[in-house]
């Protein structure tokens, strides 16, 4: 297949790949602490930790809020504007998705993700 | 060692047999060959016979096998029981192992030059599989399983019984359905396979497009079952989420479209003989590679849905190196023997449309691969970082103009329309496609879609009405499904909106024309939340389901839809507030002051008495309307506990504590209210999404499925 329009072809949709790749810069949310999503407020970001026991889930018509701990202990609050995911009380772990908002000092996640329906693997309970 | 595992083991020893006369019959012919397909006759037998095994400790109840105890309960009905067989990492590769048998059986059962080879590649990837059930065998022990919580021998009472939340009638069909495109493309990769050691380019593709076909549609059906799935009762709110679950399909899917295409254009006009054998065989290996993404664990925190790491990792991991290098080596020996004929130089011909709209569908699976596996490529380097939803959304624009508009253009290479019915099409799609916008979104891409799908709706009517044959009926009525698919997504999204409201007991809410009025909550041993809702004077009640299920000890909701002909009304019950439980109790941190039951409570901290072998208690410090008191929880040296509660002077009121944390320095108060108290009414937090059209998605997927069933019934022929 030593057809030049094909490979032309391809290099214009690699080409049009990587613009758009280029033209957003919330395409990608790399892994971050606690600390570095408040030092880098506006960046949308992925963080994990697991949900305060000691503090409530609180709903108001505007959305829910709640409070994380990370490894190290540090909290961070969490506001999202969507619906609460199934199983999110039981969670163990919690995966938000969002920015860092300095004037408000919240947490504002545009998702948020949490251990699920399909439980391949389960921890034990008799 | 017990029964199951002795059968699977059997099975492994006999597939090796199998692959191993297999290899003999390259000297001796016939005999090796009859030896070895009889014996894989055999292995079907024993999975068979394996399947029923499970199905019997499920209908049983045998909770010593770990598997059951995970996935089952005593009085789970039958439905479940069966569907619990593939709730799990272990039973669904069991499966995935029958399903491939019963192809490998379907597919030798006629005999010709290709079969041995066939066989033998069917065979590997069944031995693949036997190895990982022998390592994660659905037959393990829970005392084996769980060492230290259940003493050999010891059977439990009950399973812990499965998910509410796949305890759906989807759960019975989606999974099975997924496992036979899974298992399917199997043939297809073991007749090219065949292909490239006999060196014979030509006749695989006669022989694997039917079960392309078939595998095409399965997996297809399986990935539109599971988005209705998760849109009608997991709440997710949408039927898609580019979720790595969800991407594992789609991308093998992608390819098997692709591939079918390019089998299409080989059997037509002998092109793409060397792509279509890469084709197949990535198709088969990405099926691999996306259950290894899926179930090894890789992903579990990018995922909504979540997979502990497992051992299964490097059995999967092995399994897809020994394909990629087998059919890596095997193509760059053959690569430069494999001659297809040269495209014509002219562009706009059938095959040079259907060709660039092969590479839009493979470049397009492969981004969503890269997508998919960001987190472990940028892991190697780095801290891992995942790419957003809105990474697909946007990529899948310019891909999803290009696919339509090369189905667009290929219709126009084979068939000569009337230059008044294009003019005429035109001018009507264009007006439909902005009218069908307009009102709702500005956005260009939404319209341009719109407009393309509009103009190939139309050419295809006016195709259909002068030619209803076999072939173009099938890839029209699929071609068509696209157009509408794109139009309900189209709606489903951009012409969709929802909304967050509080409403309390009694008030009522307007969602387009219909009034939703709070009734309650009515609690039973499934809890639900009650809604009456009324249209043209006419009231209808309606339930969610609202309740924490004990197995789990999570809160399960579901939606309410109101499906209408201009779209759905979706309705998800975010949060019950049962005002009473806020009125009279309340979370304190050391040093809050709160109302409770109408009283100030102020929280000091914890004071702990040990009380020697008796245990310990830990009484609060709290001031309550001014004057000292200290209840608190007793534990004993058994693990027991007991509340130590206290009355406030002067009333028959208790305070009483419900729960503490002593870490985090934090308490749950109880104060009985009084009779006299007036407490709020509940309320209830509901989101209300307006999902426009979202029919016309479900409508797009079953055209193309039809196209699919329609194209395979012609083969069949």
């Amino acid at each position: 297949m030593k057809n030049k329009k094909i490979l032309v072809f391809i290099a214009a949709l690699i080409l049009l790949v990587t613009a758009i790749l280029s033209l957003s810069d919330d395409l990608f949310s790399p892994y971050v602490t606690f600390q570095y999503a408040e030092k880098h407020p506006g960046k949308y970001v992925q963080i994990i930790g697991k949900r305060a026991k000691d503090t409530e889930v609180t709903h108001s018509a505007a959305g829910f809020t709640f409070t994380l701990i990370d490894e190290s202990g540090s909290r961070l609050t969490i506001f999202h504007n969507g619906v609460k995911p199934q199983n999110f009380e039981h969670t163990e772990q919690v995966v938000v998705l969002g920015k860092y908002s300095s004037d408000k000092t919240i947490f504002e996640a545009d998702k948020v993700l949490v251990k699920c329906p399909s439980k391949y693997e389960k921890e034990k309970n008799k | 060692m017990n029964i199951g595992n002795i059968i699977l083991s059997t099975a492994l020893m006999l597939s090796l047999a199998s692959v191993f006369f297999m290899i003999r019959s390259v000297h001796d012919e016939k005999k090796s060959f009859l030896a070895g397909q009889r014996i894989f006759y055999i292995t079907g037998i024993l999975i068979v016979f394996t399947v029923l095994l499970l199905f019997n400790s499920f209908m049983n109840n045998e909770f010593q096998y770990a598997y059951v105890f995970n996935n089952s309960s005593m009085n789970m009905p039958v439905a479940y029981k069966i569907a619990a067989m593939w709730a799990g990492n272990e039973g669904s590769f069991l499966i995935w192992l029958l399903i491939l048998n019963i192809c490998g059986i379907i597919a030798i059962r006629k005999t010709d030059e290709f079969t041995p080879i066939l066989l033998t590649s069917v065979a590997i990837a069944q031995i693949f599989i036997l190895l990982i059930l022998l390592v994660k065998s659905p037959f393990a022990y829970v005392w084996n399983f769980f060492p230290g919580d259940f003493k050999l021998g010891e059977i439990p009472g009950d399973g812990s019984g499965m998910n509410p939340l796949l305890m759906d009638p989807w759960m019975i069909a989606h999974p099975p359905i997924l496992f036979l495109g899974y298992a399917s493309s199997t043939i297809p990769f073991g007749y090219a396979i065949a292909a490239l050691i006999r060196g014979e380019y030509d006749s695989w593709v006669k022989k694997s497009y039917p079960w392309v076909i078939f595998s095409m549609l399965t997996l297809g059906v399986g990935i539109f079952m599971g988005g209705y799935w998760a849109y009608k009762v997991l709440g997710w709110g949408g039927y898609w989420g580019w979720d790595p679950v969800e991407n594992s399909s789609l991308i093998p899917w992608l390819v098997s479209v692709a591939l079918m295409h390019g089998l299409m254009l080989q059997s037509r006009k002998q092109l793409l003989k060397r792509t279509n054998i890469v084709m197949a065989l990535s198709y088969f290996i990405l099926v691999f590679f996306s259950t290894f993404l899926t179930r090894s664990g890789v992903l579990s925190e990018f995922s909504v849905h979540s997979f502990g790491k497992s051992s299964v990792l490097y059995f999967l991991l092995a399994n897809i190196i020994f394909f990629v290098g087998v059919s890596g080596f095997l193509f760059i020996k053959r690569y430069k023997q494999i001659e297809s004929k040269k495209f014509s130089t002219d562009i706009f011909t059938f095959e040079g449309m259907t060709v660039y709209g092969i590479i839009v569908l493979l470049l397009f699976s492969f981004i969503i691969l890269a997508g998919t596996t960001m987190p472990i490529i940028t892991g190697l380097f780095n801290s891992p970082a995942n790419v957003t939803e809105n990474f697909y959304n946007n990529i899948s624009i310019p891909f999803g103009i290009m696919i339509l508009s090369f189905i667009i253009l290929s219709a126009f290479t084979i068939r000569k329309y009337e230059k008044s019915d294009i003019i005429i099409a035109a001018i009507f799609s264009i007006t439909t496609g902005v009218l069908f916008n307009i009102f709702a979104t500005k956005n260009p891409a939404a319209i341009l879609f719109s407009v393309l799908s509009f103009f190939l709706s139309t050419m295809i009517f006016l195709d259909l009405k002068k030619n209803k044959k076999g072939i173009i009926l099938s890839s029209r009525i699929a071609h068509l499904g696209v157009a509408i698919f794109v139009l309900g997504v189209i709606s489903s999204n951009l012409h969709s909106w929802s909304e967050q409201k509080q409403v309390t007991v009694g008030e009522t809410v307007q969602a387009g024309s219909k009034s939703i009025t709070l009734k309650g909550f009515k609690e039973e041993e499934k809890s639900h939340v009650l809604l009456s809702i009324s249209e043209n004077g006419k009231t209808a009640d309606a339930r969610m389901a609202y309740y924490i299920d004990p197995k789990t000890e999570s809160l399960y909701r579901e939606p309410y839809i109101i499906t209408g002909i201009t779209g759905d009304i979706y309705i998800t019950p975010q949060q019950y507030n049962f005002a009473s439980v806020n009125f009279s109790s309340a979370m304190l941190h050391e040093n809050d002051e709160k109302n409770i039951s109408g009283y100030k409570v102020k929280f000091y901290g914890f004071i702990s008495n040990s009380m020697g072998s008796q245990g310990m208690a830990i009484r609060t410090d709290l001031m309550v309307n001014g004057k000292k008191y200290f209840p608190g929880i007793k534990f004993n040296s058994a693990g027991d506990t007991e509340k130590i509660d206290q009355r406030i002077t002067g009333t028959d009121k208790t305070i009483s504590i419900e729960s503490l944390d002593a870490t985090h320095r934090s308490v749950r108060i109880f104060i009985t209210p009084g009779k006299d108290a007036v407490i709020p009414p509940d309320y209830a937090i509901l989101e209300i999404s307006h999902k426009k059209f979202i029919w016309v998605v479900w409508l797009g997927t079953i055209l193309i499925a039809a196209g699919f069933v329609i194209s395979l019934i012609r083969i069949r022929r």
